[in-house]
């Protein structure tokens, strides 16, 4: 399980609210638990549900902010949020959480930029579970 | 929204260390929205031995939830719905369930908001294996012990119960003796009599006096269930073992581990259940619906049927050998018409049961109505004489029960006499003596107060009565200076 170096943020965006810049990506103590507590099978088998359960929420969530409804996007961005606080997806869950807080402060600007980088991190969680189901 | 369905995944911890957590099969009920929160938290729950049932909405919740639940585990943001709804459903269902509520990290407010609601504890999330399992733990423990003292006091007023069954005619003296009889052993007993003659309460009285008293009593109205849902109704089923079993369901046989199970109307049980009843009973192993796990049973077994079974054998819709099983010791309920010395009795019972919950002031009956009421062939038997009763008492408009108080088909029979007769409490013993109802109070009074080192709190539970009334018979009535030390 190895983590690419990733790139700096554009600094022309505002700052997003609690994502500090060197927020891992994974919580690998987190992970490790999971595996030891169950079987190193389950907690694939977990990812595997996290993969598909979050890719189609992101969806949702992207769709919901073009309507710039509060109490939804919030929602969504909560789901998000659970979901990665579970499994140990840390920089993910950090987004989620500051996408949440600035929907319900109605600044969208900040909304459309963490939704972007939600979106692009979970690229990267994702080919990050998928090097590790394959053991890589 | 239906209740959830994720794949099953119960690998068992390895090497985990933490509290002894373990659990022999309580049923947790898990109300999560998400898909890998409700994975993980199930795999840990099943790890430790808890048999977990998920819901991913209030709705989810409001139609499925079990009754064999022992604890709730609830997310408090649960999409549109709010956790705090569960919350307060489970609360009016099911007041002594604790509930487990999870909240995001940080949200401290949140989480005693939900204290104050009734929450039994709260977790944060991300959820930490080990607190769960522990909360999960001593959550149930605390329902063990709420349902352990809900039998036994239940099992303390025992006595009270089957005085309340018990006229003093033959026929009732002649069942006690006989449910004496099997009180201390496992005997099956199949309780033979119409409806409405009190075989429920024949059955709980067997079980309150009896060693399994402190476990619980579960009873099962076969005739109520349709027969393709009796066998998941007594033996449980696992999740997905048929369309619409969303979730792992405890049958009747697991329920009343340690305790006693009835059977009521035994005689409409499907030929294919009586099958597998049978082989239940044998092996003392059941097999949930889908499942390929023998679970032990420990119960004891009480039938009842309105059916002459011995018949149904003969026309070979109940099978012998498990006829044989159930019918070891057979004991018939008298119909109402074949004891009408205990109506009186059973009228003063009814009418005390509806005075201690308020509902009127009536005590007496008039002599026409009286003789009315027991020149009636009460084809409901007790049931419908306590229906009546009831009616009777509404349409009263004073203390007295009077003839035009009856309904209309029960009219007929009544003679005038010259008073309003005093009803005798089923207790009384000398058939001939009236004792005045305010003598009988004052008598109840004192001896409350004496039982209880004069506690008026727990004398006017004993009683029945509030506090407050209490108070005001006791400065009404001469009561020893020793006994009301702790009432003034």
């Amino acid at each position: 399980m190895t983590e690419s170096v990733r790139p700096e943020p554009d600094v022309s965006v505002p700052p997003l609210l609690s994502v500090p810049p060197a927020a891992p990506t994974l919580n690998r103590t987190r992970l490790e638990a999971i595996a030891r507590d169950a079987s190193p099978e389950f907690l694939i088998e977990l990812a595997q549900l996290f993969t598909k359960d979050v890719e189609e929420r992101i969806r949702l969530l992207a769709g919901i902010v073009s309507a710039r409804d509060v109490t939804a996007t919030a929602y969504a961005a909560h789901g998000v949020q659970s979901a990665a606080t579970s499994l140990g997806v840390t920089r993910l869950r950090l987004l989620a959480a500051s996408l949440e807080k600035h929907a319900e402060g109605e600044d969208w600007r900040r909304v459309e930029v963490a939704l972007e980088r939600i979106q692009s991190e979970f690229s990267h969680v994702k080919e990050l579970l998928e090097a590790m189901r394959e053991g890589r | 929204m239906s209740t959830t369905a994720a794949s099953a995944v119960a690998h068992p911890p390895t090497g985990a260390s933490g509290p002894s957590t373990s659990s022999t099969g309580e049923l947790v009920a898990l109300v999560e929205d998400d898909p890998t929160t409700r994975k993980l938290v199930r795999a840990w729950l099943e790890g430790a031995g808890y048999v977990v049932a998920e819901y991913d909405s209030a709705r989810a919740v409001r139609e499925g939830l079990g009754p064999d639940t022992s604890v709730a585990c609830i997310d408090l943001h649960l999409g549109e719905s709010s956790g705090f709804d569960v919350m307060g459903y489970l609360r009016e269902r099911d007041p002594e369930l604790p509930t487990i509520v999870v909240t995001a990290d940080g949200e401290v407010q949140t989480a005693v908001a939900a204290m104050r609601a009734g929450a039994y504890d709260y977790l944060t999330k991300p959820i930490d294996r080990d607190c769960l399992l522990l909360s999960v733990h001593r959550a149930c423990e605390r329902r063990r012990l709420v349902d352990r003292v809900k039998n036994l006091q239940t099992a303390l007023g025992g006595g009270r119960l089957f005085e309340s069954i018990v006229g003093s005619s033959p026929a009732m003296r002649e069942l006690s003796q006989q449910v004496d009889r099997v009180l201390e052993s496992d005997v099956a007993v199949c309780l033979l009599g119409e409806s409405g003659t009190g075989k429920e309460l024949v059955a709980r009285a067997i079980h309150q006096g009896g060693p399994r008293k402190s476990g619980p009593f579960v009873a099962i109205n076969c005739a109520a269930i349709p027969a393709s849902l009796q066998e998941s109704e007594l033996f449980g089923h696992e999740r997905g073992a048929f369309t619409g079993a969303t979730q792992t369901r405890l049958g009747c046989f697991e329920r009343a581990r340690g305790g006693t199970l009835l059977l009521d109307e035994v005689g409409e049980m499907s030929p294919a259940v009586q099958a597998v009843l049978l082989r239940t009973l044998q092996e003392r192993t059941v097999r949930r619906v889908g499942g390929n796990q023998e679970i032990p049973t420990d119960v004891r077994i009480v039938c009842a049927t309105h059916r002459d079974l011995r018949s149904e054998v003969d026309a070979g819709r109940f099978r012998e050998d498990l006829y044989f099983r159930l019918v070891v010791y057979p004991i018939r309920l008298p119909a109402l018409r074949d004891r009408v010395e205990d109506i009186p009795p059973l009228i003063a019972h009814f009418l005390e049961k509806l005075r201690s919950r308020g509902q009127h002031s009536v005590r007496h009956v008039a002599p026409d109505a009286l003789e009315a009421l027991s020149r009636h062939g009460w084809p409901g038997n007790v049931r419908e004489l306590e229906n009546v009763v009831h009616r009777c008492v509404l349409a009263a408009r004073s203390d007295l029960i009077e003839i035009a108080d009856l309904p209309p088909d029960l009219r007929s029979s009544g003679e005038p006499a010259s008073g309003p007769v005093v009803l005798r409490d089923a207790s009384e013993t000398d058939e001939d003596t009236v004792v005045p109802l305010r003598e009988l109070e004052e008598r109840a009074i004192k001896k409350a107060l004496r039982v209880t080192r004069g506690s008026v709190g727990r004398a006017a539970k004993l009683l029945g009565i509030g506090r407050a009334t209490l108070y005001r018979r006791i400065a009404e009535i001469d009561v020893p200076l020793s006994m009301r030390e702790n009432a003034s």
